[in-house]
């Protein structure tokens, strides 16, 4: 589904993000991605969108080569995923209705679908109520309900979510993980950025450990990693902050606990 | 865009965006209802003098004046000699006194011809058979002799109006054009402007995978929209000023060149409404999808500097 070869990506302002990541996401996966502030998380997602382009390497989901995509195939790549953005991204002059609706009418929807489905997202969210609000009137967790509905919207292939739950309150996070985990049985891959470390060990899933723009370390809490080649080790790092999983660990399990705990 | 759920709240989109942009949505119909009404108003100057021309051209009589003190038997004459000629197929006497009442009653032009009230020579009024040789038959009129103070038709009158009628298109064409352009402009930054304003909106919608048609339509909507109100407000207030001008010219116009009346406003409608709804579609439509061509293509990867870490 996702293939990440050897992305590098720097911003014009020199700033480098994800420095020769490889990764691979298989579809019905669903992969948490962890690391501290700053570590290039969104960028991956952005490069994943192809609303960043890599400086480096090569980027494929789904059946699109991401360098050799046509301007015209940008909406329809887009199109066959959901995509909780960390600042929403609702648009400030239409109501809760219309930012859901929005994105069915993107791709042409009838107007009677819109309308069952968006009254099923919004129950689905517990914001049946605020239908007519603008999103200002809203608060913050509400705002992100409205996006999460919203990504949910087309019934995509591939949920991203870049922190969730970061503006919602604990039992709504753990609902919001158990319906994307429900989304993930039924065949949806979900990638789902997170800071919330008890949410990530609650689930067996795979984790990918981002610092300083590189995989510190990817593979599930309780499982074996992946049988796929891993990405290759980190690039150093300054000697301040010295990577604990190059000290042997005991087990897979205690390599994954070091490096989230520096995360 | 199969939708048409969609279209309808794109349509809802773009008219709200005017309201939204007010300013710049005001400047932009004035300056078109500034073009359209200019352009309304050398069309219907054109359309009068054209009514003008064609009363002026036929009147086809050639108006031979007599000298003064010619005696009557000397104008009896004159007269068989002028129904001798090929080409003439009648020919009046008009005395002094009738010349004058004819005047005084508003049935005559001759005022153009700088043909002094307190004094009217007699005249004969030669009505030529064939107008192909209109010409060849004026110049035999005018060599009859010293009885023949001057000859007067109204085709020269004519061929003069005409000549001003072609200027007139051709600069009105051209202060036309350059309005035009200049609406085009005001229009497409209005758009653009709002546009500018929406960057936000454009980008969420490109991330959720609108397609650049679907993203277009409310601005076009916009620029649509501004282009009809345009044209209609323009329609109304050339109508209100040509009511006004019409009563403040059609007495000087009358007393001027008697008989005639203004073009009635009906006869403009409809070249008028097609013409400015046209102007207005093309300046609006053409406006907005400039700057949204050129928008989209600036901004085809979006930086996003949203992301407040
Ligand atoms: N548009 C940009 N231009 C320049 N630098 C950027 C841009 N976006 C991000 N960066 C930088 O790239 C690095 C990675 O940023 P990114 O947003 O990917 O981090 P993150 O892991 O999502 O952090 P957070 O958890 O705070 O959201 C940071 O150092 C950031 O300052
Ligand atoms: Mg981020």
């Amino acid at each position: 589904m996702i293939d990440f070869r050897d992305v590098t990506k720097e911003y014009p302002n020199g700033t480098v993000a994800l420095r020769r990541v490889s990764l691979h996401i298989a579809p019905r996966e669903f992969v948490f991605v962890v690391g501290a502030s700053g570590a290039g998380k969104s960028t991956f997602l952005k490069l994943l969108l192809h609303e960043e382009i890599p400086t480096g390497g090569t980027i494929r989901v789904g059946r699109f080569e991401l360098s050799s995509l046509k301007p015209r195939q940008i909406p329809l790549f887009r199109r066959q995923m959901g995509v909780v953005f960390q600042d929403f991204r609702l648009i400030s002059s239409m109501d809760v209705y219309d930012n859901i609706a929005f994105a069915m009418r993107v791709v042409g929807a009838k107007e009677k679908a819109i309308r069952e489905r968006v009254a099923y997202l919004l129950q689905l969210v517990g914001l049946s109520q605020k239908a007519q609000s603008n999103p200002s009137e809203l608060s913050g967790g509400e705002q992100q309900r409205v996006a999460i509905a919203r990504a949910l919207a087309n019934k995509p292939d591939l949920i991203i979510a870049d922190e969730p739950t970061g503006n919602i309150d604990p039992r709504m996070s753990q609902e919001l993980v158990e319906l994307f985990m429900r989304l993930n049985e039924v065949g949806t891959t979900v990638v789902m950025v997170t800071h919330a470390h008890d949410l990530v060990r609650h689930y067996n899933k795979r984790v990918i450990i981002l610092e300083n723009g590189a995989v510190a370390a990817d593979g599930g809490l309780k499982q074996a990693p992946p049988a796929r080649p891993q990405a290759p080790p980190p690039t150093p790092r300054p000697p301040a902050q010295p990577l604990r999983v190059n000290t042997p660990p005991a087990t897979p399990e205690d390599t994954f606990l070091q490096i989230w705990d520096n995360a | 865009m199969r939708g048409n759920g969609g279209r309808v709240f794109l349509t809802r989109m773009g008219l709200h965006n005017i309201r939204v942009n007010k300013t710049m949505s005001i400047a932009s119909v004035l300056v078109l209802i500034s073009c359209l009404m200019l352009m309304g108003l050398v069309f219907m100057a054109a359309i009068n003098l054209n009514e003008m021309l064609a009363q002026f051209s036929s009147r086809n009589v050639i108006m031979v004046y007599l000298s003064d003190g010619v005696t009557e038997p000397e104008r009896e004459s004159l007269e068989r000699q002028i129904m001798r000629l090929e080409n003439v197929q009648g020919c009046i006497y008009i005395s002094s006194e009738e010349a004058y009442e004819k005047i005084a009653a508003g049935q005559d032009f001759s005022v153009l011809d700088g043909i002094q009230k307190d004094f009217m020579p007699e005249s004969f009024e030669v009505t030529p058979l064939s107008m192909a040789e209109f010409d060849e038959t004026v110049a035999q009129l005018e060599g009859l002799g010293s009885t023949v103070q001057r000859v007067r038709h109204f085709q020269g009158v004519a061929r003069q109006l005409s000549a001003l009628e072609r200027a007139l298109t051709i600069v009105g064409a051209a202060v036309i054009g350059v309005l035009l352009v200049v609406s085009v402009f005001i229009i497409s930054g209005t758009v653009r402007a709002t546009m500018y304003s929406r960057q936000q909106e454009i980008k969420v919608m490109k991330s959720v995978g609108a397609a650049p048609s679907f993203i277009r339509w409310p601005f076009l909507v916009e620029g649509v929209a501004l282009g009809v109100v345009g044209s209609l407000a323009a329609m109304g207030l050339v109508f209100v000023l040509y009511l006004a001008l019409a009563q403040a010219l059609e007495p000087l116009l009358s007393s001027l060149l008697t008989g005639f009346t203004l073009v009635p406003f009906g006869q403009y409608l409809k070249y008028l409404l097609p013409g400015f709804l046209g102007v207005g579609l093309l300046t609006g439509g053409g406006g907005s999808m400039f700057s949204i061509t050129r928008y989209l293509k600036e901004k085809v990867y979006e930086n996003s500097e949203l992301e407040a870490a």
